[in-house]
């Protein structure tokens, strides 16, 4: 009983301590919502934020979550229990599910004449819905072919430049202890992302000008898909994925020659895997045919203010200032010295010759930059979509005719739907 | 006595098979730490590398550097231990009233405490959310803590030990007087020990490895808990193996005293109600 009895004792008194512990004190302060950055990145935002609450009244609170889950429960929960945050980092793939749902504010009129000049109209194009912007573009990541100099050199080939060269190197560079090619193999958006420049050069697109079809169902869109399905089923390219398709490993630890991925891979091959650098070769995504033109996708997170917000004056100027400050330091900076990403900034290029005279900066500024288009936001069915198409013909043994076939059905009993 | 040729083939089977399982078992996690003491670029190097020559505790102090980990951790101990504490208290004395005291509406709030289980935890999501908020919970203990006490698991459990129990026992307590509570905490209380030891590392195990909550309820970073916490290894480009794989075998450590030090009673409760799996 005694023992017992000081069970329940114990409880009661721990009960009553959670209970006296105060709540965190909401104080009437900007809430600035991003998904974790690594750590050498953090810099730029405690700094921007100092900065901001030595200058202003209105204080602001920087929170980072998860990357996994924060476009997902973190977002979405935050939202829907009116704890939103006033300005937050959004994915290119969801600023448009947010703009249609009101859950945006309008950022037209707040944006200097500068800027609009500044960024590149496609940018702007990418977050613009009825006229209106509802995000900030303030990054840019395009996709490349990555591959190993050395590997391609042993083997006596030259860079592939068409859709046959590819297929011929990627065959040729195969070995026991090496893949030829590594493609994102996980169903996912990512996989989109890294699909999407295939398609488009192949002369396909997803989806009919004014969005009310599916354009998928081409002899083009078959080309694309039975590139990736022949690259997997002939064992070209890796069929698993290490979990993480962006960066994946056995790039830089030479168990594959070439590796489709965006620009960020030189800043993780920099930090992690130095001595590679010297076998580290870049070029753009062949196109299909000789002569073709070369285009690629291109990324990039937005910054976007909540529609609820209590302070749209100032939550636009903070989401503005921050990458769109009349002096383009600090755009710059994030992409050249916090991460390897270029800004859609125009002005940013002209200003650091220096450093875009560098590999592989060089290339992306030259090459890469004029051929990219930003990432499409569709709706999630029509994403969902797309990765089934590509796994179809990856993994299970469907024709590129056939999975662009069922690709097509399935977008437009979705618009049905709609 | 001499063992006879397939007596033997019989043992060096039984070996190998469990040797196999051993491996199968315990290999995640010994690559688990042989990868927590890697440099980054060797997790995935090929030939696999088990004992790396550059072996060190650095991913350990990063991992400290990094984040307050030890905050991440004292959190999650004491969510952990009070929800624990508070739900053995509780589902023991409902498992006792279901089981042995007669009252109107007994099978039907049993059924209703059973049908919990079928609900997923998503759909129930955002209304607790919006609940904790208007409590003013959210960022609290208070927010990790209650929710996770009521469990129709441990309710269950308990109940089925309690029906078992000789009603002799209760009817010799009454008549040398003891009353409904006296014989709750003195005969069923310290009978159920096996059971409770039992739950006890469910219910610890359960809320250390909680995640999608307190994901949720609380997002200052000084209210984190464990699981959150090396979730904060992932990024958009790629995670961080050597730092995840570092916190996780920090994460893992109380656990595993946890279990090995309570084992005999799991063993022990399952035979003792029946439940096997």
């Amino acid at each position: 009983m005694k023992r017992f009895g000081m069970l329940f004792s114990m409880v009661v008194v721990l009960l009553a301590v959670i209970s006296i512990v105060p709540a965190v004190a909401q104080d009437d302060a900007l809430k600035f919502w991003t998904f974790e950055y690594a750590d050498p990145v953090d810099p730029f935002f405690v700094e921007y934020v100092e900065e901001w609450n030595a200058a202003n009244d209105l204080q602001v609170v920087r929170q980072e979550f998860p990357w996994a889950q924060y476009t997902g429960e973190i977002l979405t929960t935050g939202i829907a229990t009116g704890e939103a945050p006033d300005v937050f980092f959004i994915s290119p793939g969801d600023w448009r599910r947010y703009a249609e749902s009101g859950l945006a504010l309008p950022l037209q009129d707040y944006i200097p004449e500068y800027l609009r000049e500044d960024v590149l109209p496609a940018s702007w194009d990418a977050v613009t819905l009825n006229d209106n912007v509802y995000s900030l573009p303030f990054e840019m990541e395009p996709v490349v072919l990555w591959y190993n100099k050395e590997m391609l050199a042993d083997a006596g080939l030259e860079v592939p430049t068409t859709w046959d060269e590819l297929l011929a190197a990627s065959e040729a560079l195969t070995t026991e202890d090496r893949y030829g090619i590594l493609l994102p193999t996980n169903p996912d958006y990512y996989q989109n992302f890294v699909f999407y420049p295939f398609l488009w050069m192949a002369g396909a697109d997803v989806m009919n000008d004014d969005f009310s079809a599916a354009a998928v169902n081409t002899p083009e869109t078959a080309r694309a898909l039975d590139l990736w399905g022949t690259l997997v089923r002939e064992g070209y390219a890796a069929p698993t994925s290490t979990g993480n398709d962006p960066t994946d490993e056995r790039f830089p630890t030479e168990q594959g020659a070439m590796f489709v991925s965006g620009y960020w891979v030189y800043g993780w091959i920099e930090a992690n895997y130095p001595e590679f650098l010297d076998k580290l070769g870049v070029a753009s995504i062949p196109a299909p045919d000789e002569g073709d033109a070369l285009q690629t996708v291109y990324g990039g997170w937005t910054v976007m203010v909540y529609s609820g917000t209590e302070h749209p004056e100032e939550a636009a100027r903070f989401a503005i200032e921050m990458f769109g400050a009349e002096d383009n330091t600090r755009a710059g900076e994030w992409g050249m010295v916090y991460n390897t990403k270029m800004s859609p900034r125009g002005s940013v290029i002209v200003d650091n010759p220096e450093f875009y005279s560098q590999f592989p900066h060089d290339v992306f500024a030259n090459d890469i930059f004029p051929s990219a288009r930003p990432e499409p936001s569709y709706p999630p069915e029509i994403g969902q979509s797309v990765w089934e198409a590509v796994q179809d013909v990856m993994f299970n043994g469907v024709s590129g005719a056939d999975a662009a076939a069922a690709w097509a059905d399935k977008i437009d009993s979705y618009l049905l739907t709609r | 006595m001499k063992k006879t040729r397939s007596q033997l083939l019989g043992t060096g089977g039984y070996y190998v098979i469990c040797i196999i399982l051993a491996i199968v078992f315990a290999g995640p996690f010994i690559w688990m730490l042989s990868s927590s003491l890697k440099p980054a670029n060797e997790i995935f190097a090929r030939p696999p590398i088990l004992i790396s020559p550059n072996a060190s505790f650095d991913n350990y102090q990063e991992v400290f550097r990094q984040a307050p980990f030890e905050r991440y951790m004292y959190n999650s101990f004491f969510v952990a231990t009070t929800v624990t504490a508070v739900a053995l208290l509780l589902h023991s004395m409902a498992g006792y009233a279901l089981a042995r005291l007669d009252f109107p509406g007994k099978r039907i709030a049993f059924a209703g405490i059973l049908a919990t289980l079928m609900i997923p935890f998503y759909t129930i999501l955002i209304p607790l959310a919006l609940l904790m908020r208007d409590l003013g919970w959210l960022n609290t203990y208070l927010a990790l803590i209650v929710p996770a006490i009521p469990h129709a698991f441990g309710i269950f459990w308990l109940r089925q030990f309690f029906l078992g129990m000789p009603s002799e026992l209760e009817d010799a307590a009454r008549i040398d007087g003891a009353t409904r509570v006296g014989i709750f905490f003195r005969i069923a209380l310290p009978l159920a020990r096996p059971v409770l030891a039992a739950l006890a590392v469910f219910f610890f195990l359960a809320n250390w490895d909680a995640f999608l909550w307190p994901l949720i309820a609380a997002n200052e970073p000084d209210m984190r808990m464990v699981q959150v916490g090396i979730q904060s290894f992932t990024g958009e480009h790629g995670n961080a193996w050597e730092l995840i794989m570092a916190a996780s075998v920090i994460a893992v450590l109380p656990t595993l005293i946890l279990f090995f030090g309570l084992q005999r009673f799991i063993v022990a409760s399952v035979k003792l109600t029946g439940l096997k799996g």
